[in-house]
């Protein structure tokens, strides 16, 4: 567990999402994110791709949803560089990115393993997934199970 | 949709100043305007049928109480009240409680409404709990929080774009700050009140690049209300009825990500929507009273609602034609970055103040003569544009 949030508000300021099957709908996307493939949800009945993934497709309202991949490589189109004021559990210089996919769609997305200053818009960047603090969910007789958990950003490519 | 023009009016105004105030509960803030504005009305209480506040940030508890009538008890409503229930959408509530005032009361469901709110954001939160909510609030569990993203991060990119996008200088961004401390020099209820100049903006820590500290809003405790009736009632009540002319709104996203042009946002759509709907164009606009929150959006503001051309908003702002005296006065009662950001209070303070203004009301900042008022409103992460056109006469 991350140091910081020992004793503090650990629950309500978890920054990830739980991932398990249990606990969240598009749970596949974090399957598919620990083979390093970033994933979203098209509709098989319109066509739509749409992202963040979605339980209901947002053009025609099907529910007829299929897991597809996207780009993992990506252009920079607006960087910050947060210096102060992050949130509990993060370090500062916080680096994000407004990224273009591949021209498919454009996320925010922090950027990793580069310094202060190096990153500039139009720098070719690429997916990268990592583990983040597993979380601690109580099972039955009250076993309690750590769930493992990834997120992801972007670094140089 | 076009039949609200001059059916409702503003006819009561209250606020409490903003700042730090440890010794000032919530609910002070809140009845203490309520009560300001049911006497600046000069209506009788009972005629309050509709009590709506809108949401506090800073204590889940607090914001029950809000919901479950304690401002229609505290004022001696109970019995009388038809209904109290809350209208919230973050920084833009302000639009949307005065359009769901003016749907109740053009249905004959309410006579009067009182549209209430107050929070406690500078000194219910530490200074981390602060950042941990605008980590949160308004931004995406799923696909925005895990990157640390902030609002001052969020403001950081939009800034950084449009500046590649417009060749706005820092300067001219800075003067922003400056033009809203100008009017806040004037406003007895605003936070911060000492001159500020361009050279101090501009020399202050870098939060996140390109936004610097003093380019932030800093969070404050306060409370402001404003009742509406309607234009017939408004006519007998005062000589100055703040009617609700035109209004034109959009919802854009949730993840800021989706938007499709993040230095644009609808503002243009729902801009041209009120002043049709009020039947003026933007040289009939007497005072802006437009969102800030950060200096950014006042610029995409000024531009997008047809005070500026695209990318020469900063020029204009730097010429000092939206201070004190100057052809377009903006934001006049200081805004988030001056007044202080009480959360969904930042829209109901411009709300008040636009009528303040048109009323007379505004003490040494008042803007002589003025008849037409603009307000914009956003909430979330710039998720909604919202404009709404007051104005004393009915063009």
């Amino acid at each position: 567990m991350n140091k910081i949030l020992e004793g503090k508000y650990a629950v309500t300021m978890d920054m990830y999402p739980l991932q398990g099957k249990e606990f969240n709908r598009i749970y596949p996307f974090y399957e598919f994110l620990k083979e390093g493939r970033l994933t979203t949800t098209a509709c098989r009945d319109c066509g739509k791709k749409a992202f963040p993934p979605r339980v209901v497709c947002p053009e025609c309202l099907s529910e007829n949803l299929e897991w597809v991949d996207l780009p993992t490589r990506g252009k920079v189109l607006v960087v910050t560089e947060e210096e102060v004021g992050v949130p509990l559990g993060f370090e500062t210089p916080l680096i994000h990115a407004l990224i273009d996919l591949g021209g498919e769609l454009t996320l925010f997305s922090r950027v990793v393993n580069v310094k202060q200053g190096e990153l500039k818009e139009g720098d070719e960047v690429k997916l990268t997934v990592f583990p983040v603090d597993p979380v601690s969910v109580e099972g039955k007789k009250g076993a309690v199970n750590l769930q493992e958990r990834v997120f992801f950003a972007f670094e140089k490519a | 949709m076009d039949d609200l023009k001059g059916k409702v009016a503003i006819v009561g105004i209250g606020e409490v100043p903003s700042g730090r105030f440890p010794e000032r509960e919530p609910i002070v803030s809140a009845v203490a305007s309520a009560r300001q504005a049911i006497i600046d009305a000069g209506i009788k209480k009972e005629e309050i049928d509709a009590v709506i506040p809108t949401a506090a940030l800073w204590s889940p508890q607090y914001n029950t109480e809000l919901v479950c009538c304690r401002i229609v008890e505290e004022l001696g409503l109970c019995g009388k009240a038809r209904m109290n229930f809350q209208v919230f959408s973050g920084g833009s509530s302000c639009c949307n409680m005065l359009k769901t005032a003016a749907g109740l009361i053009l249905l004959g469901l309410a006579r009067s409404v009182l549209c209430v709110h107050s929070d406690r954001l500078g000194t219910g939160v530490t200074g981390q709990g602060g950042i941990d909510l605008f980590s949160t609030a308004g931004i995406s569990k799923e696909w925005e929080a895990p990157y640390g993203l902030h609002y001052s991060a969020i403001a950081g990119l939009i800034t950084q774009r449009y500046v590649y996008e417009t060749g706005t200088t820092e300067e001219q961004l800075a003067s922003v700050c400056v033009s809203n401390r100008k009017w806040a020099e004037l406003n007895p209820n605003a936070m911060f009140r000492k001159p500020l100049t361009i050279e101090e903006v501009m020399a202050s820590k870098m939060l996140s690049t390109p936004l610097r500290a003093k380019e932030s809003n800093v969070l404050a405790d306060g409370g402001a209300a404003f009742l509406v009736t309607s234009a017939e009632r408004a006519r007998k009540l005062t000589d100055r009825p703040v009617y609700l002319l035109g209004e034109g709104s959009r919802v854009t996203h949730f993840a800021l990500s989706q938007e499709p042009d993040m230095t644009r946002f609808a503002w243009a759509e729902a801009a041209e929507e009120a002043y049709r709907k009020a039947g003026l164009s933007p040289e009939d606009i007497d005072v802006a009273e437009i969102y800030d929150s950060y200096p950014v959006f006042q610029l995409i503001g000024l531009e997008e609602l047809g005070f500026c051309k695209r990318g020469e908003a900063g020029a204009f702002v730097y010429a000092g034609n939206t201070w004190p005296g100057g052809k377009l006065p903006m934001t006049t009662n200081g805004g988030m970055l001056s007044q202080g950001h009480t959360g969904a209070g930042g829209g109901v303070a411009l709300m008040v103040e636009a009528a303040r203004q048109l009323m007379g009301k505004a003490g040494e900042r008042q803007v002589s003569g003025a008849r037409f008022a603009v307000v914009t409103a956003t909430g979330g992460t710039y998720m909604d544009s919202y404009v709404t056109i007051l104005g004393t006469e009915i063009p």
